[in-house]
């Protein structure tokens, strides 16, 4: 089913970028740190994330999305320190919650569509 | 990355926990020794204490995790006062006070426990978005 697909698939890149928005926080305090994110969920959808390929047998597989995120643009975060870590623990709340508040919307929209096929295959 | 990304936000979130933790004991160190010299005439009084941080990549997880690097010693100078009765004062009858300030330790308290308000808030709700996966099993 692709609304599952879809659903499950953004479930999955709120939860890397959960892990991304942890990490942030919990270096808010460390010198040197940059801000990080992930890529935005359309190029994921849309598969224009780079990603990398195996093309030997040895390569290891990997994520493209995983949760190591890449550093803010210098205009996308809203802090700066002295010692160059520029994490606004206001900002990383804000993309926190509206993490947990998409969640939640696909997780009842995941419901929603577990309820029209199970009255798709009740008689 | 074979871990749950949630499990590796509360893991990295957790670490955030311990190390402002680390930096709360510091604090209340400098706060309860903020007037301890020293014995012996001319002796260094005690000197402030200050945490530094460092972020370390956790091998589990992949996720960076901070972690206390070291516990440093402010080595700007000491604050002096005339008391010659003290058994720690020098020939003129100055004693070394701690270079510890009110003040700066209770900003760093602050500032600590802000962020160990944060960290756990995101562990809350890495929690929230689990158990919301969780009930998605549940059915109806």
């Amino acid at each position: 089913m692709f609304l599952f697909d879809v659903a499950s698939r953004q479930m999955k890149w709120l939860a890397d970028r959960q892990s991304v928005t942890a990490q942030n926080i919990a270096n808010a305090d460390t010198p040197g740190y940059r801000s990080k994110d992930i890529e935005p969920f359309s190029s994921v959808l849309d598969g224009t994330a780079m990603s990398l390929t195996a093309t030997a047998p040895g390569h290891m597989a990997m994520d493209a999305a995983g949760p190591e995120g890449f550093e803010r643009q210098a205009g996308d975060s809203w802090g700066s320190a002295h010692s160059r870590n520029n994490v606004s623990v206001e900002q990383e709340l804000m993309v926190a919650s509206s993490s947990v508040r998409m969640m939640s919307f696909d997780a009842s929209l995941t419901r929603s569509f577990q309820r029209m096929l199970l009255a798709s295959v009740k008689v | 990355m074979m871990i749950d990304p949630l499990l590796a936000a509360m893991r990295t979130a957790s670490s955030g926990l311990q190390s402002q933790s680390m930096r709360i004991k510091t604090v209340s160190e400098n706060m309860a020794n903020m007037e301890s010299t020293g014995t012996v005439p001319g002796s260094d009084a005690y000197r402030r204490k200050l945490v530094t941080f460092s972020s370390v990549l956790d091998e589990t997880t992949g996720a960076q995790i901070v972690t206390v690097d070291r516990v440093i010693r402010d080595q700007s100078p000491f604050r002096t006062e005339f008391r010659p009765g003290h058994p720690a004062a020098d020939a003129k009858g100055y004693v070394k006070l701690p270079n510890v300030s009110m003040v700066v330790e209770m900003a760093d308290m602050r500032e600590a426990s802000r962020s160990y308000e944060a960290n756990l808030q995101m562990i809350r709700q890495a929690r929230d978005m689990t158990s919301m996966m969780i009930d998605l099993l549940k059915g109806q």
